[in-house]
């Protein structure tokens, strides 16, 4: 079987440390005057979103083009998907016309493992479903190495993740990685928004922020997915954030020095307050540039000369 | 139905049934057992079968097939899925009425009795408890049970409306027809996929908790506790819903129930890499209920092993997990699996060794029940199906080699549609001789029809 990156489960510790070397080589490129290289010139790289992204395809898209890779854009809007078209039809097609590699988002958990074992070109997955995101855990891991100066591990690290775990696929993505990396790590919310057999994840867990924010370094916030709220999962978005949203008044129960995540997008004042998002404690925007760097990353990883060999790469 | 001229004897066999466990020959002439003694001497020319070191029991009885037919022929047939029964063991199977149309009238029930005759098993229908299966209005089950329907459900889902359940238990009970119930709430299932619990939890799939099975399980046995009338409990999946049974069948109540092999030998573990063949309706559960469900098992909880057979062309099969269709095959492999997973169950030699291999009377009697006459019973068929081999009874018979390992391959499948979860799956128990009302219709582990 050809290599993907699908699942952090996937990566042995040797495959993570390439891509964390390799993101903070793309970091580098990226504070260039000119930050583009040859690298990929003459591959093709296919985004095939069938869920609306905004800041995951740009950060794709940007990342194939400074590697001077063509880009194929897929948005499910003006496809055949809405002819009826099958997704393995779908994902053969583009196999076809010649795409060198598929960077696919799609609602379903498992679809891009699915779609994967179908094709003979490599995947990354930018989220299927409530599964995995793994590159948004990898973005995540670089920024925080870089905030703790800490090389390329998270040892002693508490990291909170507060939300909507049900739903979230870069929870689940996150907690594999940062606990591998040495982190220890506390999922936080109402019982209704955490997955219902947590045994077999490598964490702890609780159902107050308001506990666990004293002893935490890192205070991972999830985006709620109002869409769900129909189902009853919560009362109300108000009930939600009277409990577990990020604001000014619980962030001074922290750490002094701990800092704010989120995957974004934000919706200010739900799970996060806009005063909180904007503090100084606030990596988000450093989350979002970090992203264009791993993402250049894993599709060099996947694509490169030397298939992820650092010397080969100019 | 009588055949003439077929006459043979099946020698030298150790006969499993109601009896017991004995050597005896058996001589089939006109479609009936003639004879069933220590040793028969047939006519001159008759046919011989050597059955030495195989176990003769009576035919296979399913209770719980999905053919398919009429509605969904790209899946199955009556046809191919007789002949997959017939390479599994089975003279009998019990058709669920979710076809499209539902058989859910006395015309339906007449239609696909029609195209059965010419199947080469005998095929039994399931009528549905309401119309059309949508949980609002009952069937004329007086009508259908003159026509030789026997039981009704609406599998594929359970009737949701318990005011409704009732009136069909009362409904049922006065015309002497047994209702068979697909239990699942779905406000609790909720557009689950798979178990609810550690792996749902890790893959990020929709579950189904254990609580949607057991809540109507036990709403059922109220009812029935209500009304008095016969319920028989499909495919248990969950450990308690298990047990609850056992307490109502030992407070006296009228109840039977099912399982199937799959929930017997596979959990959800299987579908760590999301492969929708495992995807099936109640889903695998924990290895904690599989377990629990073996100790049901072995203590006599359940009065049958059906195997829910749910052929899916690739199509419905090849896709997400959230959307491929519920349901796998089994047929083919039912006995294999079932008999494969208590060899491991009772950690017995791995290889192959005295002619029980390892299985104790008991134990052979206890196994084959659940696929003969405890079946037969429950379908009201046990004048024809699961009978004692003895004189007198229609030659409904299946030999197998009962410590034969084998692996199901796919090109072997004889159903139209390939979603079988066995074939990773060792499997002890190779079925030789399928014989339907006298008719050998497999040979030496071969069809021939």
């Amino acid at each position: 079987m050809h290599r993907s990156l699908i699942s952090v489960s996937d990566l042995s510790d040797e495959d993570i440390f390439q891509l964390l070397e390799l993101s903070r080589v793309f970091v580098e490129v990226n504070t260039r005057e000119i930050p583009k290289v040859p690298a990929l010139r003459g591959k093709t790289v296919a985004t095939l979103f069938f869920e609306n992204s905004t800041r995951t395809r740009l950060s794709f898209e940007l990342a194939a083009s400074r590697l001077s890779a063509d880009v194929l854009t897929f948005t499910l809007a003006s496809s055949s998907v809405s002819k009826g078209e099958s997704l393995r039809d779908t994902a053969e097609t583009i196999e076809s016309i010649g795409a060198d590699l598929i960077v696919m988002r799609h609602w379903s958990s498992g679809s891009v493992r699915l779609v994967n074992s179908w094709l003979d070109i490599p995947l990354i997955n930018a989220g299927d479903g409530a599964h995995e995101h793994p590159t948004q855990a990898l973005l995540d891991a670089v920024t925080l190495m870089d905030e703790f100066e800490s090389g390329n591990r998270l040892d002693g690290l508490h990291i909170a993740i507060v939300g909507d775990v049900l739903h979230s696929r870069v929870a689940r993505s996150n907690v594999q990685l940062m606990t591998r990396l040495g982190a220890s790590v506390t999922l936080v919310g109402p019982p209704s928004l955490l997955p219902a057999d947590l045994s077999l994840w490598p964490v702890k867990v609780s159902n107050s922020l308001d506990e666990v924010l004293p002893s935490c370094d890192v205070i991972y916030v999830l985006r709620i997915q109002s869409e769900r709220f129909s189902e009853s999962l919560m009362p109300s978005l108000s009930e939600f954030s009277k409990s577990f949203a990020l604001n000014g008044a619980r962030l001074s129960k922290a750490k002094k020095d701990a800092v704010v995540m989120h995957p974004g997008p934000i919706i200010r004042g739900v799970e996060i307050s806009g005063e909180v998002a904007d503090s100084p404690q606030s990596l988000i925007r450093k989350q979002v540039e970090n992203g264009v760097s791993v993402r250049m990353a894993t599709l060099y990883w996947l694509l490169g000369a030397g298939k992820g060999r650092l010397e080969s790469l100019w | 139905m009588v055949k003439k001229g077929l006459n043979y004897v099946i020698r030298g066999g150790t006969l499993v049934d109601a009896i017991g466990v004995r050597r005896a020959d058996i001589l089939v002439e006109d479609g009936l057992i003639r004879a069933s003694e220590r040793e028969v001497k047939p006519p001159k020319g008759y046919q011989e079968i050597d059955a030495r070191g195989l176990v003769v029991s009576p035919g296979f009885v399913d209770l719980h097939t999905h053919l398919r037919e009429p509605g969904n022929e790209g899946s199955e047939t009556m046809f191919t899925g007789s002949l997959a029964g017939i390479s599994g063991g089975y003279t009998a199977l019990v058709a669920m009425p979710n076809t499209t149309p539902t058989i859910d009238s006395p015309e339906a029930v007449r239609y696909v009795q029609q195209i059965a005759k010419d199947a080469p098993l005998d095929i039994y229908f399931a009528g549905a408890i309401t119309k059309g299966r949508l949980g609002e209005s009952l069937t004329e089950m007086s009508k259908m049970a003159d026509l030789g329907v026997k039981l009704f459900t609406d599998d594929g889902s359970g009737v949701q409306d318990v005011q409704l359940m009732r009136r069909a238990l009362e409904f049922a009970k006065g015309i002497g027809v047994t209702l068979a119930q697909h239990c699942e709430d779905l406000r609790l299932t909720n557009g689950g996929s798979i178990n609810e619990g550690a792996i749902s939890s890790i893959l990020g799939v929709a579950g189904i908790p254990n609580a949607a099975e057991d809540v109507m399980v036990a709403r059922d046995l109220e009812l029935v506790r209500l009304v008095g009338a016969r319920l028989h409990f499909l495919h248990i999946s969950t450990a308690h819903s298990a047990e609850m049974v056992k307490a109502a069948k030992a407070e006296g109540l009228p109840v039977t129930a099912e399982v199937t092999p799959h929930h017997l030998v596979l959990s959800d573990s299987k579908l760590m890499g999301f492969n929708p063949v495992f995807k099936v309706n109640p889903p695998l559960r924990s290895d904690t209920d599989r377990l629990g469900l073996w100790r049901a098992f072995q203590g006599g909880v359940f009065d049958a092993v059906a195997t829910d057979h749910a052929p899916h062309h690739k199509e419905l099969k090849d896709t997400t997990i959230d959307q491929a269709a519920f349901g796998l095959i089994g047929l083919q492999a039912s006995f294999g699996a079932v008999l494969g997973e208590l060899h491991r169950q009772l950690d017995l030699p791995q290889e192959d060794g005295s002619f029980s291999s390892g299985l104790s009377d008991e134990q052979l009697v206890h196994l084959v029940s659940f696929f003969t006459w405890k079946p037969a019973r429950i379908a009201q068929i046990d004048d024809i199906h699961g009978c004692q081999l003895v004189a007198g009874k229609p030659a409904n018979i299946t030999i197998f080699d009962p410590t034969a390992r084998w692996r199901l391959a796919e090109a072997d499948l004889l159903s139209k549609s390939q979603n079988s979860p066995y074939f990773d799956t060792d499997l002890v128990g190779k079925i030789l001789y399928t014989i339907v009302n006298g008719e050998l219709k497999l040979k030496e582990g071969e069809l021939c029809l």
